[in-house]
């Protein structure tokens, strides 16, 4: 698995270059570590976007894992080595969670630092720490995410297509199906819903749906292992 | 050393979707030689090297490498090293890099791989080139690097599938030559239609076109026939009696079982000014180009 996150590190930075590198953190401070969080007044909303980013970072870097491969025509050769299909999975979907993870940790470093020095508003540190660890789990997410369209695509630009269709659906539509259909909703269960999510950050509302997200991520993750075994059959 | 075949495959069928690769092959490869593999394109060549590293499956037949099944779970592909037509490097990386990250998915920690990685360079002339990216080296260098990779790390087989395919014909003898040195005691699978490349290089061939045709060694498939070609000063020729002409060439085409030099000492006898006299010798060429026969 090292060998794999190592070769995916390697050729991450020799395909970016150092100016590539600086022209994506640049990107990303300014854009998600400054722009995004400042529309929000209330601090912990602010501080919620961090947890909801690493998804934009992991999903196109897992899309390239395979879809990649199989561009660079290097995926048959790849799996001739030694490895099991668990360490390549592992080594491909910890690439993206770990470069996320990491991304959006220093991009969040920043905005403190910026809002201690502006005397802006922060959040507790529950806050902080509970954003912090969705962050990693939304990183899962999206590497899990990529790493399925990576699976299908042929190549790198057509999986990012479907990931852009993806992320559409679950960022646009899942807010719409519930604002449709909340106000049909009895008012006893509108009463128990709006209950849960009351009580902070560790809500029986938001342990519910972190609960659900990891569902969600275990359910990809064991259709991933039995796609990644797969691989090794050109001729299904 | 073991009499055992290192591959043995029998009756194997493996389709893509509807379209039949390999059509009842039978095959079986020592544990100690450079084997051919020679089949026109579609003849089920990288079928079959799929099929030995477990790349494909199977639809009937048996498939053994080393004593198991390539399909097993716990079948050790470390002991086959493999280069396929696309070298499998990445382009992005240094020729090092791409040596190095391939020691480690072997268990070799960097140090030893950028040592294994640097010698392996070295012994093949191109060191210097070990920190080019690889998508900036030449189509010959891509290739002497994929070798470098698939001979870098000790194992129990090396597969080269079309090694000199797409080089101009003094790539292709570097990359033959350094074939010919690497594959010194070792079992090398090369698949090839290049059938020189094949006389050259290999102790057995073996003809495939989605089932085995034949095997052999070339040399003792390299076989005198009972034609002869000559050429006359006269045009024709007289040989017992019978009037040979020439062809459209200005050949004359002579069958006859007799010993070579009693041939051309009759025929000089009998007055014909031989000015050229070969025998027709059936090589792997002429065997290959028979026995692939299709119709179209």
């Amino acid at each position: 698995m090292g060998a794999v996150l190592r070769r995916e590190w390697l050729r991450y930075q020799r395909a970016m270059g150092k100016a590539g590198l600086v022209r994506f953190a640049v990107l990303y401070i300014v854009v998600f570590g400054f722009i995004l969080p400042n529309s929000f007044e209330h601090p912990a909303a602010a501080f919620a976007v961090f947890a909801f980013i690493p998804i934009y970072v992991a999903g196109p870097l897992a899309v390239d894992a395979f879809a990649g491969e199989r561009e660079r025509n290097t995926l048959e050769t790849l799996l001739t080595a030694p490895l099991t299909p668990a360490q390549l999975l592992w080594g491909k979907a910890l690439f993206p969670v770990l470069v996320s993870t990491a991304t959006v940790w220093l991009v969040m470093l920043l905005f403190t630092s910026y809002r201690l020095i502006s005397g802006g508003k922060l959040p507790g540190l529950e806050t902080v720490i509970t954003v912090m660890l969705a962050g990693i789990l939304m990183s899962f997410m999206g590497a899990v995410i990529g790493l399925h369209v990576s699976m299908k695509a042929k190549s790198v630009r057509s999986g990012l297509q479907w990931f852009s269709v993806f992320l559409i659906m679950i960022a646009l539509g899942i807010p719409a199906m519930v604002e449709f259909a909340y106000p049909y909703f009895p008012d006893t269960i509108k009463l128990r819903i709006e209950s849960a999510f009351t009580g902070g950050l560790l809500s029986i509302g938001n342990l519910i749906a972190v609960f659900v997200i990891i569902a969600v991520c275990s359910v990809f993750w064991k259709t991933l292992k039995y796609r990644t075994r797969s691989l090794w059959i050109m001729n299904k | 050393m073991t009499t055992e075949p290192a591959v043995f495959i029998n009756d194997l069928f493996v389709k893509y979707g509807d379209t039949t690769a390999l059509n009842g092959l039978s095959l079986e490869i020592p544990s100690r030689c450079v084997f051919g593999l020679l089949g026109r394109n579609g003849a089920g060549k990288t079928t079959t090297i799929r099929t030995i590293v477990g790349l494909v499956k199977q639809h009937s037949g048996t498939v053994s490498v080393f004593d198991q099944s390539p399909q097993n779970k716990d079948f050790n592909r470390g002991r086959i090293s493999v280069l396929f037509a696309e070298d499998g490097l990445v382009p992005a990386l240094t020729a090092i890099e791409n040596l190095t990250v391939w020691a480690g998915f072997h268990g070799l920690d960097r140090e030893d791989g950028r040592k294994s990685a640097e010698e392996i360079l070295a012994s093949m002339g191109i060191l210097h080139y070990k920190d080019t990216k690889v998508k900036e080296l030449s189509t010959g260098n891509k290739r002497l690097l994929g070798l470098a990779r698939t001979f870098m790390l000790p194992s129990d087989m090396v597969i080269l599938d079309e090694p000199t395919d797409s080089l101009d014909p003094g790539r292709a003898e570097e990359v033959r030559k350094a074939i010919s040195i690497l594959s010194t005691s070792q079992l090398v699978l090369l698949s090839t239609h290049n059938l020189t490349e094949a006389e050259e290089l290999c102790d057995t061939v073996a003809i495939i076109d989605g089932k085995l045709i034949m095997s052999g060694n070339p040399g003792e498939l390299d076989k005198a026939t009972d034609k002869f070609m000559m050429r006359s000063e006269s045009g024709s020729v007289n040989f017992r009696g019978e009037i040979l002409e020439p062809d459209s060439t200005g050949n004359i085409i002579l069958t006859c079982t007799d010993i070579p030099a009693d041939i051309l000492g009759e025929l000089i006898d009998t007055g014909n000014r031989i000015t050229y006299f070969k025998q027709y010798r059936r090589n792997l060429a002429s065997i290959f180009l028979e026995l692939t026969k299709r119709d179209n």
